[in-house]
């Protein structure tokens, strides 16, 4: 069985440089079809636009986190079992197991590279179908 | 895809960094007088948290555009606010905090904060590691140093490596290290200039490859020149082919230790997330898979340097698995390593003698594990290259350089895009061999295969089809283009002055050259580049003819 090839990703990213890079990253080396939210308030009214295949969440925003969003999202009908990847500029042993706890399919250290990410990404997302 | 998407996303790249540095400059002074102000009045301390917020987002985002050394920097500030930050948003007493930030602040974090803006200016370059191919012009070139009292040989090997090239730069003796020599690949040193231990430079030898010009062998002298950090000594730097093949071996070693592909089995999750994390900030490729029965597909995909394996899994024994991949004589040589908490010897030989490589004591510390984990790939790399690599000249060996010229075929049909194909044959060998005996002709060989590794793009492909015959493949590149190059190729070749027997001697090469994607197979398009080949030495060699179908 093929899996569903990734097109559509969703991105929660309260920094704006870094929301253009991974614009670049994602849609002009990648090639997916991105949408990128400042927040996840935004991201919540954005998500029936675009319906992801996919979401990468910012852990530390403020008001409402990476963690905070993924919550709610999941609560949306449809949502429950997206795959979400975490951005972190944290790589401790004890959080990383926390996001995945919440269901994450991976996590994605930061300061990420720009020219590597769309592969993260896709592996990431090959590695959650062949689970699933 | 269109073709200029890489200096496209390139340029799109530069600007977003210099916006970010514009930016991060207001930043920074904001930062200072934010830790200013919490460090004089205690109803200020509050200004601890966005001063701690700013540290983490520089954390994590200055090294995304290229400011590495400044992301790097900003985490260790972060680490060293955050217990304050936190104190701050728990509510505790503002003048103790106050007072706790006064002394971080003499402990030199003062210091560290206000010279923080100055990491702006060490960007690197916007990475070379692109997907797309680079076009040969735009190959950095490697940056060597010479440091030689003598002018006329100094001149005489700068004039020799430029024509292979690198770009040379020399300082003479008791002139300071400029600024601005941080691009350095390699240091070209007389072993005079090494006498003095003050010497300013000394220090910058340890972390760049050396080249000692030396002709001094006793013992003494040469233990004191390893100790100073040379990696090669060489007699008689006027001998320019030679020297360039030390330095090529050099540089290729210093590639070789940056990167590798490691793929990871074990059943328990959270530790394969925690490998896969500190590995790949380590810099390496990671596969990391917590399923030991799809581990045959996921090596075919993935190919990795190395496999790091559990010894137990669940109902699937690692050492069991090692044993089953040995069956295909594709993973005969892939080393495992087991991660194992077992203190016993015994049962680790056993393990061992069971298909397995090496093991690493579980706890393992995250800066053993990459270090293990690099050196592996180092050697795995290497070890690989014997067997696939022409001994003499470390190009591809003749059924490999095949081989890939058969996947750059098939590229071609499925992309599109046109590549070349190019057989080169050394002028008038024999006579090189008769007159100055095999040992000089494999110099001779040698210095056409350098020249065509330096020169060339990394991702051409270079083979030593036969005795003195080489083969190319040039992927995503248009026929006038590869004429260009080789015809340049050709003039400077025919440059170079081989030493032997007290006689000096050049030699020139021939060409032929056939659009890939313009034949069915790779098979007859290399035999078109022949034909074309030796239509150029009947037209009298040292030069670049294009195979008849394709002019047309």
């Amino acid at each position: 069985m093929t899996p569903e090839s990734l097109q559509r990703i969703l991105m929660v990213e309260d920094e704006p440089d870094i929301r253009t890079v991974a614009e670049l990253a994602l849609e002009a080396i990648g090639g997916f079809e991105l949408t990128a939210c400042e927040s996840g308030q935004h991201a919540l009214k954005k998500i029936e636009e675009c319906r992801p295949q996919l979401i990468v969440l910012d852990v530390m925003m403020p008001c409402m986190d990476g963690p905070a969003t993924l919550r709610a999202i999941r609560a949306m009908p449809g949502y429950a079992t997206v795959p979400a990847v975490f951005m972190t500029a944290k790589v401790q042993s004890d959080e990383v197991q926390s996001y995945l706890a919440l269901g994450a399919a991976g996590v994605i250290p930061k300061p990420f590279d720009p020219l590597t990410l769309a592969d993260q990404i896709r592996e990431i997302w090959n590695e959650a179908h062949a689970i699933g | 895809m269109p073709k200029s998407l890489s200096s496209d996303v390139r340029k799109k790249l530069e600007t977003l960094r210099n916006r970010f540095r514009d930016k991060t400059i207001g930043d920074i002074q904001g930062l200072v007088t934010n830790i200013q102000n919490a460090s004089q009045r205690s109803e200020a301390v509050n200004e601890l948290v966005a001063a701690y917020q700013l540290l983490h987002r520089l954390a994590g985002s200055a090294g995304t555009l290229g400011f590495t050394q400044l992301g790097e920097q900003a985490r260790k500030l972060e680490v060293a606010i955050k217990p304050l930050a936190e104190q701050v948003t728990e509510g505790a007493d503002s003048e103790c905090i106050r007072l706790q930030l006064q002394q971080l602040l003499d402990g030199g974090y003062e210091h560290d904060i206000s010279s923080l803006g100055s990491f702006l200016g060490v960007a690197e370059p916007v990475s070379a590691q692109w997907h797309n191919p680079k076009r040969a012009e735009a190959d950095r070139q490697s940056v060597v140093l010479t440091l030689e009292p003598d002018h006329q040989l100094n001149d005489l090997i700068m004039q020799g490596l430029a024509l292979y090239g690198y770009q040379v730069r020399s300082l003479s003796s008791g002139e300071q290290w400029p600024d601005g020599m941080n691009d350095v690949d390699l240091v070209m040193i007389r072993d005079t200039l090494l006498q003095n231990e003050g010497e300013i430079w000394l220090s910058k030898l340890h972390s760049l490859p050396v080249i000692c010009f030396s002709s001094t062998h006793d013992f003494i002298t040469r233990y004191r020149l390893a100790r100073l950090g040379v990696d090669a000594c060489v007699d008689e730097p006027h001998d320019i082919p030679a020297l360039v093949d030390r330095v090529e071996q050099l540089l290729a070693e210093g590639l070789a230790t940056l990167t590798g592909r490691v793929m990871i089995v074990d059943d328990d999750k959270e530790l394969l997330e925690h490998y896969r994390l500190v590995l790949s900030s380590g810099g390496l490729q990671v596969r990391a898979l917590d399923d030991p029965s799809r581990l045959l597909s996921e090596l075919a995909d993935f190919r990795p340097d190395i496999l790091l394996m559990d010894v137990q899994m669940g109902q699937y024994d690692g050492p069991v698995l090692a044993r089953m991949l040995r069956f295909q004589s594709e993973w005969l040589s892939l080393p495992i390593i087991f991660f194992s908490s077992e203190e016993d010897r015994d049962l680790q030989l056993d393990v061992l003698a069971r298909g397995g490589d090496d093991f690493v004591t579980k706890p393992v510390s995250d800066q053993f594990l990459v270090r293990t984990a690099r050196i592996r790939c180092y050697r795995a790399r290497q070890l690989d290259k014997l067997v696939s690599l022409d001994s003499l000249t470390g190009l591809l060996k003749h059924a490999l350089a095949k081989t890939e010229l058969n996947r750059e075929h098939a590229r071609c049909a499925r992309y599109g895009h046109s590549s070349v194909v190019a057989m080169l044959d050394l002028d008038h060998f024999k006579q090189v061999n008769d007159s100055y005996g095999h040992g000089t002709g494999d110099v001779v060989i040698k210095a056409l295969s350098n020249l065509l590794r330096h020169r060339l793009r990394s991702t051409d492909i270079i083979g030593r089809y036969g005795g003195e015959e080489f083969v190319l493949v040039m992927p995503e590149c248009v026929m006038n283009e590869a004429v260009e190059i080789l015809e340049a190729l050709c003039q400077d070749f025919a440059r170079l002055v081989f030493n032997a027997e007290s006689a000096e001697f050049s030699v020139t090469f021939s060409a032929g050259v056939a659009a890939l994607n313009a034949y069915e197979t790779g098979e007859q398009a290399i035999e078109a580049a022949d034909k074309a080949l030796y239509q150029r030495k009947r037209a009298g060699r040292n030069g670049v003819t294009v195979a008849a179908g394709d002019l047309s």
